[in-house]
């Protein structure tokens, strides 16, 4: 196993034992929990030092489409708002809420508050694509700034 | 980041010689390494954010831009890369990471720094073939309509 496999396997086993679940088998990059009716996957980037949680929140209808509008403007207010992006898998009409830790920073005793609040704001992500996903106009999240367009001028 | 940290780090970045400028602009910090990348601070949830401009657009090029976004995204499943977004207000697309520290070193910041300014050829490129898709698409709609371009390609 290589240092970024175990690295990712010591702490999923870690986060196990404070949920006391059984000993987990990690094989791959990713490891799944669910959080009441839903899955949060945790999944490592190949050199082992970041981790993202990844969720399900929107399944499209089979002739819907994504609105591209939303998840951007959603990734750029919440760039600055928590680190929370939109994933879209298109292929699958699928939409994912993801958020990267660095590995170094989780702490396997905070694991429980980390999944509910990650599958809370998840559920809310969902409820406010779809909410929005008819409207013809821009997205409601403000950017995050009053003028976050004034780039440096040299 | 704090005010103290934040003159910390001013001071190691300018003694940096990689680093070509740094300076406050409102609560963020900039870096030049060639390219401006900007760090923001997300004190509610103890987060740095790393970002810098992909491309300023033109009229009629947000839609194209924010499905350059989502393609460039939904890489994010498989691995960890920056999340692209627009900046509607600006104008533009940009690229950034949040990560989950609010107090890192210069050392720490440089080396975000890099990895935004790394990402930024292959998401300028994935820009720039869905703007061209567009504009194919558009004028392909303009000939089936009967209209012909006044200016050749």
């Amino acid at each position: 196993m290589s240092d970024s496999q175990s690295r990712f396997a010591e702490f999923i086993k870690a986060c196990t034992k404070v949920l006391e679940l059984p000993d987990p088998t990690i094989g791959g990059d990713n490891y799944l929990f669910q959080v009441g009716d839903r899955w949060v996957e945790l999944k490592r980037n190949e050199r082992g030092d970041l981790v993202n949680f990844l969720s399900a929140i929107y399944l499209a209808p089979p002739d819907g489409e994504l609105r591209d509008d939303l998840i951007a403007s959603f990734n750029t207010h919440y760039l600055f708002n928590g680190g929370f992006s939109l994933v879209a898998d298109p292929e699958n009409g699928r939409i994912y809420l993801g958020r990267t830790h660095r590995l170094a920073a989780l702490d396997a005793r905070d694991i429980r508050r980390e999944l509910l609040a990650f599958a809370g704001t998840a559920s809310m992500a969902g409820t406010w694509y779809m909410r929005n996903e008819d409207e013809t106009t821009a997205p409601p999240s403000a950017p995050p700034r009053e003028n976050p367009g004034s780039f440096l001028k040299v | 980041m704090d005010k103290h940290r934040i003159a910390e780090a001013l001071a190691e970045l300018r003694a940096n010689p990689r680093v070509e400028a740094v300076a406050m602009d409102g609560d963020d910090l900039v870096v030049r390494i060639g390219e401006f990348v900007r760090f923001a601070s997300d004190p509610e949830h103890a987060r740095t954010a790393c970002w810098a401009q992909v491309r300023l657009l033109s009229s009629g090029e947000a839609k194209p831009a924010a499905t350059a976004a989502r393609r460039y995204n939904s890489s994010l499943k498989e691995g960890t890369r920056m999340t692209m977004g627009l900046f509607l207000e600006g104008n533009a697309l940009i690229l950034g990471r949040s990560v989950d520290k609010d107090d890192l070193a210069a050392a720490d910041l440089l080396a975000l720094a890099d990895e935004v300014q790394a990402s930024l050829p292959a998401a300028r490129s994935l820009v720039e073939t869905t703007l061209e898709e567009q504009r194919a698409a558009e004028r392909q709609a303009m000939v089936a309509a009967g209209d012909v371009p006044l200016v050749r390609a």
